[in-house]
């Protein structure tokens, strides 16, 4: 279970004076599996699919049996997706559209006009000049033919039917926002973004990661700053999970008096269970590029070249679609020559419990928000050793010891400190397991959504 | 902790080494320099746009990979298959003829054709195309066997004659596509050779077929299952309704022996099929896919309407001749599809590297096209080929091929076919509609309006040179705008 799915289940759990509706929106074609049940409260409503071949719903189709194809739809998204310059209010007013008719939406994508109408905007957008934006790479047919089914899907999101609620609370910056833009202008109902990771950011780490052309890079991460661009300026509240996404947030020009920091909170244990001194090292995450798990084992290898006896335990599934990278961590798990001394433990439901079993808590990621692994361990009092990334550095503080990310050396040397030298690693522990009970407790997290939610609701009581 | 602090020159380092080109921009800078160089805060904001302020950055270029072709079936097996098949089945006519005359055995040509050939666009609609046929087809194995093993049943449950043999050739031309799809094309034509066999041996006919139906059905069941991975779920309760809905009704109409109810029945039958084929797809909500093979069962079935409705066509009344007269245009057909298989690839390989200027440009010369035009060719040639060898080779046998113009109207309504396929499967279906109806127009017309016909075949011949002519030119704008059709037709279905 990741971290944000972890999270939507404490706040659906937790806020029981809520009706929840939960509208996710997902990549068509994989069945998958609810994670966790859901509470009398809450309800799941139809699904949008991207990438699939789900129609809108009958009923919205009858409702605009007349409906006037808006060929220059495909134009009007490039431009105020990808342009340096773009503004809200078209968006929105193009967004909105593809609601109220939504069998245009195709009609208009298949025209000759529409088509047109987003060559000759991309065109302009390739021509505009940014100080920030660097050298635009050269955009073929090919590219552009691209851009245009993804900008399709950006139409299709929006006539997704959402429901109507008293707050749209979006959990990331990127294409959850779509049908809260449209609902904004529609009912005007407010909206509440949080942000885990900073969607932009992510967006970027992938295309630097992975292999693909200057002009996919390009479109794939300008779509990623439109959407974002979009929702920062949409959004009535932002609530970042941690302090370094506030910085992020406000470098991207959002005004400082939006964010509303709320951290994660987790169930704090009455005493915590002294840790098991068998020199085991336990790590909590997704096997995926941005948990860069490559650096974690060999960090185990250099621990391991020290101290032979310790052992290593990873707890995650495969991240979906990154089963290319799964093979690599095993590929290079056997290269390393481990052995025992590190085994991929897969999915568990009982994360206090695994990491209750480590003396040392391990994460290397490249990108974090506020990790919920990261607070599960310090609220068993357990040491923790990561990188310094999101909100880690403000959170390990004290408690725990922080390297750069990618540091394999300075990782080890920080596990070996903390395995060889158990009164630090029991007293870095209990100042985690303190400073959790006063900053990071879950009720503290629900109270201050609670609060918030009212707020957005009834602002005239508020 | 605030993190390491870097010089200009140290971050453009650590950028060049983790990215091994310049950054796309000071947010790509920022991104790595604070994931991968660990520095936080505002300060990496300043520092990425110091770093890509100062250099001048060369234009980016994308080095594009050629996508893969398609798969390529096993071309030669699939038509010495499909050669098989319709030599066989020509084979079969005369001893049916004999045995239960020509009215009858025309007759249900008459009902098989067309429903035969919408199911085959059916499945090819459905099934054939996309990301994992296989399982697909393995999902609806029960309703698909189902509906085969009714159609195929028909001649043991004493239905009228041509009624039985309706069913029994759908049920057959079916089965023979299932199979060749999974790639026993040959054993299907096996089957058909011997049940030829036996007719010449005068076994009785309804025995022969009877059996070999039976058995093809068997073997399309097994085939899917297998290809699936087991027998469960192929059963599955949404197909199982509207299944049993359908042999109750079929069974109904057999107990009161009237040809309405029979004819409800069969009719039921692929009703049945489709809602069955339509209710249940949990991989995707398929909508818009529904909608296409409601689409292309009305295309095919068009094209086999188009095939029966011209009444100089005696298909059972001239003994093999039609059936005979069938294969160059069938063969031509056959070829010209396999080029036009690598249609997306070509389009996609064309656009490569291309300006985003070239976007929208038309020309007439581009990949696409000459491909289109590579698959006229190899459809005429083969057409104008093999039908002069069937000539020459009736000629030199002593059996009769019949006139010229009967083989022309075939090739006229199979390329108006292929034409109207590639029009559907670019994403035209209302023009391919309209071809379709144009074709049943102008055959439905010269039927009732021009009396007695002008030479044999000749609705067929200019039914078919009209759709012909309209798809050609239809795909041809089309195709001369490769980046348009990419985008607005294939890509956005």
């Amino acid at each position: 279970m990741g971290g944000v799915s972890s999270w939507c289940d404490l706040l659906v759990h937790g806020i029981d004076t809520v009706e929840w509706r939960i509208l996710p929106i997902v990549a068509g074609g994989v069945p998958r599996e609810p994670l966790f049940k859901l509470p009398p409260h809450a309800r799941v409503v139809p699904r949008v699919e991207i990438w699939s071949e789900m129609r809108v719903p009958i009923g919205v189709h009858r409702l605009a049996s007349r409906v006037e194809v808006q060929t220059g739809l495909p134009g009007i998204l490039a431009r105020e997706l990808l342009s340096p310059e773009a503004r809200l209010g078209p968006l929105v007013s193009a967004l909105v559209s593809c609601r109220l008719q939504p069998s245009s939406i195709r009609r208009a994508f298949r025209s000759a006009q529409g088509w047109k109408s987003f060559v000759a905007a991309l065109s302009s957008v390739m021509s505009e000049e940014s100080s920030q934006a660097g050298s635009s790479p050269l955009l073929g047919a090919l590219d552009a033919a691209l851009l245009y089914q993804m900008l399709y899907w950006v139409a299709r999101t929006a006539a997704a039917p959402a429901p109507q609620v008293d707050v749209s609370h979006v959990t990331a910056a990127g294409w959850a926002v779509i049908p809260a833009l449209v609902n904004q202008a529609l009912h005007g109902t407010p909206l509440l973004l949080t942000e885990h990771g900073v969607y932009v950011r992510e967006a970027y780490l992938a295309a630097a990661r992975t292999p693909m052309t200057a002009a996919s890079r390009f479109i794939a991460t300008r779509l990623a700053r439109g959407l974002t661009r979009a929702a920062y300026a949409a959004a009535d509240v932002i609530s970042p999970v941690s302090d370094a996404n506030a910085v992020w947030e406000r470098s991207l020009g959002v005004d400082s008096g939006k964010i509303e920091v709320i951290y994660n909170g987790v169930r704090i244990p009455g005493t915590p269970a002294p840790p098991p001194r068998k020199r085991r090292v336990v790590s909590v995450g997704r096997i995926d590029p941005l948990k860069d798990v490559h650096t974690m084992l060999r960090v185990a290898a250099d621990v391991a070249a020290r101290l032979p006896d310790v052992e290593f335990r990873h707890y995650g599934p495969v991240t979906e679609g990154q089963e290319a990278y799964g093979r690599s961590c095993y590929a290079l798990l056997d290269a390393l020559g481990l052995g025992d001394r590190f085994r991929f433990m897969g999915r568990t439901t009982d994360a206090n419990g695994v990491v209750r079993d480590a003396d040392v808590v391990l994460m290397t990621s490249i990108s974090e928000g506020l990790p919920l692994s990261i607070l599960e361990a310090m609220a068993q009092a357990r040491p923790v050793v990561a990188t310094g990334v999101g909100g880690v550095p403000d959170l390990v503080r004290g408690c725990g010891m922080v390297a750069p990310p990618g540091d394999v050396h300075a990782l080890g040397s920080a596990v070996t400190a903390l395995l060889v030298n158990p009164v630090l690693a029991d007293r870095l522990g209990h100042r985690g397991y303190a400073r959790v009970r006063r900053r990071f407790t879950e009720e503290a997290c629900l109270d201050s959504y609670r609060a918030l939610l009212n707020t957005l609701a009834n602002p005239v009581a508020a | 902790m605030r993190g390491p602090t870097f010089t200009d020159d140290e971050a453009w380092a650590l950028l060049d080494a983790r990215l091994g080109r310049d950054p796309q921009d000071a947010l790509e800078a920022t991104v790595v320099l604070e994931a991968w160089g660990g520095i936080q805060g505002s300060e990496v904001f300043e520092l990425a746009a110091s770093v890509v302020g100062r250099r001048d950055g060369n234009v980016p270029t994308s080095v594009y990979q050629r996508p893969h072709d398609e798969e390529r079936r096993n071309t030669v097996a699939d038509l010495l298959a499909l050669l098989v098949a319709i030599l066989s089945v020509a084979a079969w006519t005369v001893p049916l003829v004999h045995e239960v005359g020509a009215s009858t055995v025309n007759r249900s040509l008459l009902f098989a054709l067309p429903v035969a050939i919408a199911f085959q666009w059916i499945l090819g609609s459905r099934y054939f195309s996309g990301g994992s046929p296989s399982e697909a087809l393995g999902r609806h194995a029960g309703i698909l066997v189902v509906a085969l093993g009714t159609l195929a049943a028909l001649p043991w449950v004493g239905v009228s004659l041509p009624w039985a043999l309706s069913g029994v050739f759908a049920s057959v031309w079916i089965a023979g596509t299932l199979l060749a799809h999974h790639r026993l094309g040959l054993l299907y034509a096996v089957v058909v050779a011997l049940a030829a066999v036996a007719l010449h041996l005068e076994i009785p006919a309804m025995l022969v077929l009877g059996v070999a139906a039976g058995f093809l059905v068997v073997a399309v069941f097994c085939t899917l299952v297998l290809s699936r991975g087991g027998i469960r779920g192929s059963l599955a309760t949404p197909q199982l309704v509207p299944a049993a809905f359908m042999v109750g009704l079929a069974g109904g109409g057999i107990a009161f022996s009237v040809p309405w109810a029979v004819y409800a029945a069969v009719v039921l039958v692929v009703v049945a099929a489709l809602v069955a084929v339509f209710a249940d797809d949990p991989a995707s909500q398929a909508g818009l896919v529904h909608r296409r093979t409601v689409v292309a069962g009305f295309l095919g079935g068009g094209i086999g309407v188009a095939l029966v409705l011209d009444s100089s066509i005696g298909w059972a009344i001239d003994g093999s001749t039609p059936a005979l007269a069938l294969l160059p245009a069938t063969v031509g057909s056959f070829w010209a599809s396999r080029r036009l298989l690598s249609l997306r690839m070509t389009l996609t390989a064309g656009l490569l590297g291309t300006s985003l200027a070239t976007a929208d440009a038309a020309s007439w010369g581009n990949p696409a096209v000459l491909l289109f035009r590579g698959a006229l060719a190899r459809m005429g040639s083969a057409t104008v080929v093999l039908s002069g060898l069937l000539v020459a080779g009736g000629r030199a046998g002593g059996f009769d091929t019949g006139p010229v113009t009967l083989l022309l109207a075939l090739g006229l309504l199979s390329a108006a076919g292929l034409l109207v396929s590639l029009l559907e499967a670019l994403g035209s279906t209302c023009w391919a509609v309209l071809c379709v109806a144009v074709v049943l127009g102008v055959e439905a017309a010269m039927r009732w309006l021009v009396s007695p016909p002008l030479f044999a075949g000749a609705g067929a011949t200019v039914g078919g040179a009209v759709a012909a002519t309209l798809a050609f030119v239809l795909l041809l704008l089309r195709l001369r705008t490769p980046g348009r059709l990419l985008a607005t037709q294939l890509w956005i279905r």
